[in-house]
């Protein structure tokens, strides 16, 4: 690596700035996805799956305030009425009023999206809205080092070695990516890269349950089951 | 519609048919299309505006960008160069939308106020002189010889590695080096003169 001097603050303002100006905003991205949803499709361009308002969501939005309503009614009620022994039967009900209340409140837990364990890659990227964009004045440093790029290289050096039958350097790449992305873009990549090389390699067993984690239909995996069934049929195994 | 109508050898040089049927040998990944747009499109964008791509054309630009990148992402032979490919995507892109407006113009086919700009080679920032910050920076490129600019531009505003920047010129990584440091010098040494310059008056 060649060190060199890096350009100084008021130059770098000056970059920054100018950069910062021609960037898109994500209205722009949100606007130009959708043109290029209708033009290809919406399998190359699927939307965002963001929790939708299921008939049980909505029915619990308004089921929920309802009981909230009640059940401060009903707290009220034993709070104000005329009581025989205040203290003690109070004390109960003192420390369950700010939890009925903030639930009221809150959102029902029915209400927030749910994520399998094993969601698609991309569900587990930040939305492009949550990402910070810089503001049109903002000085900021430069990005981070594209995680993308170095997810491919990373994948790209696993199926390298996998390609030329060193299954063993294959592995410890692979593990190298589940290290750095355990949830990155190419962890289905990964996956299918990892269940060819258990399978190459006449581990067929952990090959398989690698595969079944993965979509049988994405091509990672339809590539990776080819390979695994091929390394399990007798003919090969002979 | 404005279209910048891709070539179809545009990036041929980056793909092959590598993945034969029935072959078992593992393609390099390659990320979703989605996962591509989600990440690039910014970089795309503020590429195309630097290669002098109009305001009201940039929605088509772009649009027409991904979708040379959706044609030919199955086919890429080096996922790893994916930004530097992007980045070639963009500038052919940008560049067949400027042919195809200068020949519409000499057709006498548009009048568009866009086509005066776009007609243009490629001049860094030359329609986005209307903020204060752009013509600034602008300017003081303007001060650089071209191949500094080059350099200077891809690895201090697109935000490309040097090594992605040397591919992209075909120039070997030590030159991209010593382009670099000797524009950003310049660079520097431009600002510096502005300064003294306005402090003077």
């Amino acid at each position: 690596m060649i060190l060199m001097a890096t350009l100084g603050p008021k130059a770098s303002a000056v970059v920054e700035a100018g950069r910062s100006a021609i960037r898109g905003t994500d209205s722009d991205l949100e606007r130009v996805e959708a043109a290029l949803r209708a033009r290809l499709g919406a399998a190359a361009l699927p939307p965002d799956v963001t929790a939708p308002a299921t008939p049980r969501a909505i029915g619990w939005r308004l089921v929920s305030p309802a009981i909230g309503v009640c059940v401060i009614g009903g707290a009220l009620f034993f709070a104000l009425r005329p009581a025989p022994k205040p203290i003690a039967q109070h004390t109960p009900l003192d420390t369950q009023r700010p939890a009925v209340v903030s639930s009221a409140l809150s959102p029902s837990p029915n209400e927030e999206p749910v994520t399998a364990p094993e969601a698609p890659v991309l569900a587990a990227e930040p939305s492009p809205s949550a990402r910070p964009v810089p503001s049109a004045n903002s000085t900021g440093t430069r990005p981070q080092p594209d995680q993308l790029v170095l997810e491919v290289a990373l994948l790209s050096r696993a199926t390298s070695a996998l390609n030329n039958g060193r299954i063993a350097e294959a592995l410890k790449a692979l593990d190298e990516h589940q290290r750095q992305f355990p949830n990155g873009t190419l962890s289905e990549e990964r996956r299918a890269a990892k269940a060819q090389a258990l399978c190459s390699s006449g581990r067929i067993a952990e090959g398989s349950a690698q595969l079944a984690r993965l979509s049988p239909q994405s091509p990672a995996g339809k590539r990776a089951k080819q390979v695994c069934d091929s390394a399990a049929s007798p003919a090969t195994r002979r | 519609m404005k279209t910048a109508g891709p070539s179809a050898s545009a990036t041929s040089a980056r793909v092959s048919d590598r993945e034969k049927p029935g072959s078992h040998s593992f393609p390099p990944p390659v990320p979703s299309f989605k996962a591509i747009y989600r990440h690039y499109f910014h970089f795309v964008w503020s590429s195309a505006q630097r290669f002098g791509v109009p305001p009201d054309a940039m929605d088509d630009l772009v649009q027409e960008v991904f979708i040379v990148i959706h044609a030919k992402l199955d086919s890429l032979e080096r996922p790893e160069a994916l930004h530097s490919w992007i980045y070639g995507v963009v500038r052919r892109t940008a560049s067949n939308y400027r042919r195809a407006l200068r020949t519409q113009r000499a057709a006498g086919m548009t009048d568009d106020a866009s086509a005066e700009a776009a007609s243009q080679e490629p001049t860094p920032f030359e329609h986005l002189k209307t903020n204060a910050d752009l013509e600034l920076l602008a300017s003081l490129l303007a001060e650089l010889d071209e191949p500094k600019r080059e350099v200077f531009a891809l690895i201090e505003i697109d935000e490309l590695t040097v090594p992605e920047a040397a591919e992209i010129l075909g120039i070997p990584l030590n030159t991209a080096y010593s382009r670099l440091r000797a524009a950003r010098q310049a660079f520097e040494a431009a600002l510096a003169r502005r300064g003294d310059r306005s402090g003077g008056t």
